[in-house]
Parts: C-alpha cells; structure tokens; sequence
C-alpha cells in the first residue's frame, strides 16, 4: 500500500508539472550529505549531485536529481521532488520528496537472515530558505531535508551548495 | 512528458525493491550434527584455565606501544597461552606447530594445528583467535580461544572435504601483528575462507547493555552473538543467521559491511585479524559479542571468567562450529 501511495504521488505530481505553462528547464549540480539511519540499514556519505530543475509558472517547482555519496561504499541516490517556492530574487522553496537510496551500506540482517530491502524509499520534506534566481539561473545554500523510510529510518540531509542554469 | 516519464522509471524502481532470500544450504543435517558434538562442559574450563595463565604470566615487553584508555599494553600476556594451545592441540592428536615471526622486542608466536580436507585438501578454512590479552582476557580472548579448541577436538570426529587450519594469533592486540605477518609472509596463500573469532562470551539481557556500533544502529539489549562478513560473505552470513535462529542454535545478529569493509564507517568491524583478509579480499566471517560496545570489563582488569555467561559461549560455540562445517564441507 505504501508503495502504492508512493507511486501515485509520483505520478500525479509529473502530470501536474507537465500540464502547466510556461516551463523552465534549469540543469543543477550540487555538494550533498545524507545519513539514513534505520533498524536494518545505514546509508551514508557525502558527495555530488547532478539533477535537472523544472520551474511551472511563478511557484511550482519539480526536481529529479542523481546523487553518488562516499564514507559508507559507493550510494546513490535518486530524488524526485516538487514543491512551492516564492516568485522574485529571493526564491526560497518548500519540496516535498521521494529518495531512493542504492548501493553501498551497512545492513543488519532480518531475524530470519534475509537482507533488508533494497533499494531504500524515502519520504521526506526539504527546507531551501537561501535559494535565489534570476534569469541566468538559481543558486541554493544549505538546504536542510529530513525524511522518513523503512525499519523505522530516519533521513536527515543537506544540500551544501546547488547551483543551477537557465536553459 | 520529460517528467512523466521520469516518474514512471522512479515507478518501476520502487516495485523493484526486495528483500534478498537466504541461500539454500544443502548439507543442513551434517552441520548441525557437528554443532551438536560441542560439548556443554568442555568450553568454559578452558577460559578459567586460561585465564589463570594470563593472570600469573610475565607482561610482554610494550616498548613502542605505550598504555593509554583501552590500550593497557602493559599488561598484555601470551607467552603461556602459547604453550597452553600448543599442547592442548597436541592432546587431541593435532601436531601442533608454532609459526615464529617477526623479531624483538615483538617476536609472534602463532600456533597452528590442520585438520586435513579428504576431498580438497590443498583448500584450507582458517579457524582463528588470538591468544595474547590484556590482564586475565576472559572475555579477550579466552573465550574465542576456547571456542576454537573445542572445535578443534568435536573436529577430530569428522571429515571435512577441506582442510581446517586452526590458529591461534598472536600480538592481535598491538595491531593485528601476528595474522598480518602470517599473511604478508605468504603462509595464507592456500586460504580459501576463514572463520575469526574474538570476544564471544560475554552477554547481557539488559535494556540499554548494548551501544549502538559507530552509528550502526543495532538492538540495545546485549545478549545476541554478532555474526560479521562483507559483500564478499554475504550469502555465508545469512546462512549462518538463518540456521542460529531456524535451529534454535543461539540469538544472533548479522551485519553485512558494504564492500569489502574498508571503509570509513565500517572500519569498526574490521577490528581484528580478519581484517587483512576482507582487504586481499579473501572470504572471511568475523564473530564477537560488540567487546567495548557491550562489555564493561573490555581491557579491564576485571576481564575475569566470572563476568562471563557460560551458556552463551557455548551456544556462540555451536554456532560457529556451524560456520566451519559449512566452509570445509562436512561429509556425511
């Protein structure tokens, strides 16, 4: 059932982002951290990120993005994101997202001796209080995320730095 | 549609989440039935009278190592633990042999007694503890040392399709010295897998007994065994915790580092002598009771068999006798 929801979230927000006009397309790189942090999983590490912003009209935003993180393995994350920012220079956003996290982690097996799920789904919510736009592009400093996954896991994560280009 | 069909991937990604089953293990009757031939009585007599030898022998020189908190090095003992092992294996029929490495002040005496393989007997299962330790050890590492003697000697009874190579490292305590001489020196060249245990006998079924591992999160009452592998014994781990808790052998607690371990936040669990080993990327199952993250007696004086749960040591015997039928093959 969760993965249903999960799902349908997905779905409704990529159809919402694709019905409205006007589109802009805005590529990003950016300097990230997470730890997931659960009965059965730990993933962590800091690294980088490539994703690909789309701006809907003055204040709906989407973002996917793919990150790879060191400390704990080799992770990777994907994220799909949307959310409600401010229109002007100053363009603080509130994103809701969905994680997947892949790869390298320590596990702690089921009672059983089965693995823990892979990859990893998280549902969490992310703060950007210091984003700014322009017509070039955007600039976000220390956006705070924290989210929630399986085995009772926690999420929080930090993007340093992201900056993006106005296609 | 760009983000449409994004979400679609993430879709299909999500759904292709799962758990990974337990691999089938097919000779499940015969490695248990070697489990069984541990012996309730046997194991704990050896960490008294080991201890007893730690406690009354002559600290090795700690020139190079001076103390600090959870390093007391200079009360580290080996020099009758080496004679102890020695001879008890030779009790049990083994000849037992002393590999010497190294030279002074920190000569390595590491004893070694095999078991050889019937079907591939150039393949060799190291069995390993380390027999130096601080104070009387009981916990480190008289425990492990007990366990694999008691191997050693249910061992006798058996065919293995591998050789058993049992061995007692040591000067594990001032860096692993003894089992990364052995290594660099090319004695594992013939090593297939291994099975190292250290720190095993200690137990509590307190809330909050049980510190959670460099940011691993893992249950916080004590009383589980901690049954350790990489990547590279993933498969191995899960059989083992899969046959403890369907067997009803003892409670325990899988940990699979990613990788081959190395790596920052895993390091922790490359505390002892299989640490070389997952670093060459030899198939190694690392054993323990968390030692600092649970016992409060770890490198203490009070490191004393009576802190000790006798019944947990030998079902963590049992369980890792287990592990080496599983490797050497056991035959019918």
């Amino acid at each position: 059932m969760k993965k249903i929801l999960i799902n349908a979230c997905f779905l409704f927000s990529a159809l919402f982002a694709a019905a409205q006009t006007p589109v802009q397309w805005m590529p990003y790189v950016q300097q990230n951290g997470v730890y997931f942090s659960s009965n059965h999983v730990t993933s962590t590490g800091a690294g980088i990120g490539l994703g690909l912003a789309v701006g809907v009209g003055n204040h709906f935003l989407a973002q996917s993005d793919i990150n790879i993180y060191w400390i704990n393995g080799n992770a990777v994350s994907t994220r799909l994101a949307a959310g409600y920012k401010r229109n002007g220079t100053w363009a603080p956003a509130i994103l809701g997202n969905v994680s997947l996290l892949w790869g390298g982690r320590t596990e702690v097996l089921l009672e059983d001796g089965q693995r823990p799920v892979s990859p990893v789904a998280v549902l969490g919510l992310r703060l950007a209080g210091l984003r700014f736009e322009n017509d070039k592009g955007f600039v976000s400093a220390l956006e705070l995320g924290f989210g929630f996954g399986p085995y009772q896991g926690t999420c929080p994560e930090v993007s340093f730095l992201c900056v993006g280009i106005r296609l | 549609m760009k983000a449409f069909r994004i979400a679609v991937i993430f879709s299909v990604l999500i759904s292709m989440s799962c758990n990974k089953d337990v691999p089938a293990l097919e000779n499940k009757a015969a490695v248990l039935n070697f489990a069984q031939a541990i012996e309730a009585d046997k194991v704990f007599p050896w960490v008294e009278q080991l201890a007893t030898l730690h406690l009354n022998d002559t600290p090795i020189s700690n020139e190079g190592y001076p103390p600090k908190d959870l390093f007391p090095s200079d009360h580290l003992t080996r020099t009758a633990a080496v004679g102890f092992v020695t001879h008890a294996l030779a009790q049990m029929g083994y000849e037992a042999d002393t590999v010497v490495l190294g030279s002074e002040p920190h000569v390595a005496y590491n004893v070694i007694a095999e078991h050889k393989g019937v079907l591939y007997p150039d393949e060799v299962v190291l069995v390993a503890s380390h027999l130096d330790a601080f104070y009387g050890g009981a916990d480190d590492n008289c425990s492990a040392v007990a366990a694999m003697l008691e191997i050693a000697r249910a061992a006798k009874q058996y065919t293995f399709a591998r050789t058993i190579r049992f061995i007692s490292f040591d000067l594990e305590e001032l860096g692993s010295v003894g089992s990364t001489r052995y290594i660099e020196a090319g004695y594992a060249g013939d090593v297939t897998s291994a099975v190292v245990m250290d720190v095993i006998g200690y137990a509590s079924g307190e809330a909050g007994s049980q510190d959670d591992v460099l940011g691993v999160k893992v249950p916080d009452t004590g009383d589980f065994l901690c049954v350790v592998g990489n990547q590279h014994v993933a498969g191995l781990t899960q059989q083992v915790v899969n046959l403890a808790y369907t067997s009803d052998l003892g409670k325990t607690l899988g940990i699979i580092a990613p990788g081959n371990g190395n790596f920052f936040l895993s390091s922790i669990f490359m505390r002892s002598d299989h640490g070389l080993l997952w670093y060459q990327n030899t198939p190694a199952i690392f054993f323990t009771d968390g030692a600092n993250t649970r016992n409060p007696h770890y490198h203490e004086p009070s490191d004393l068999p009576e802190t000790l749960n006798e019944q947990f040591l030998v079902r963590n015997t049992r369980i890792i006798a287990a592990t080496v039928a599983i490797l050497a093959e056991i035959q019918p």
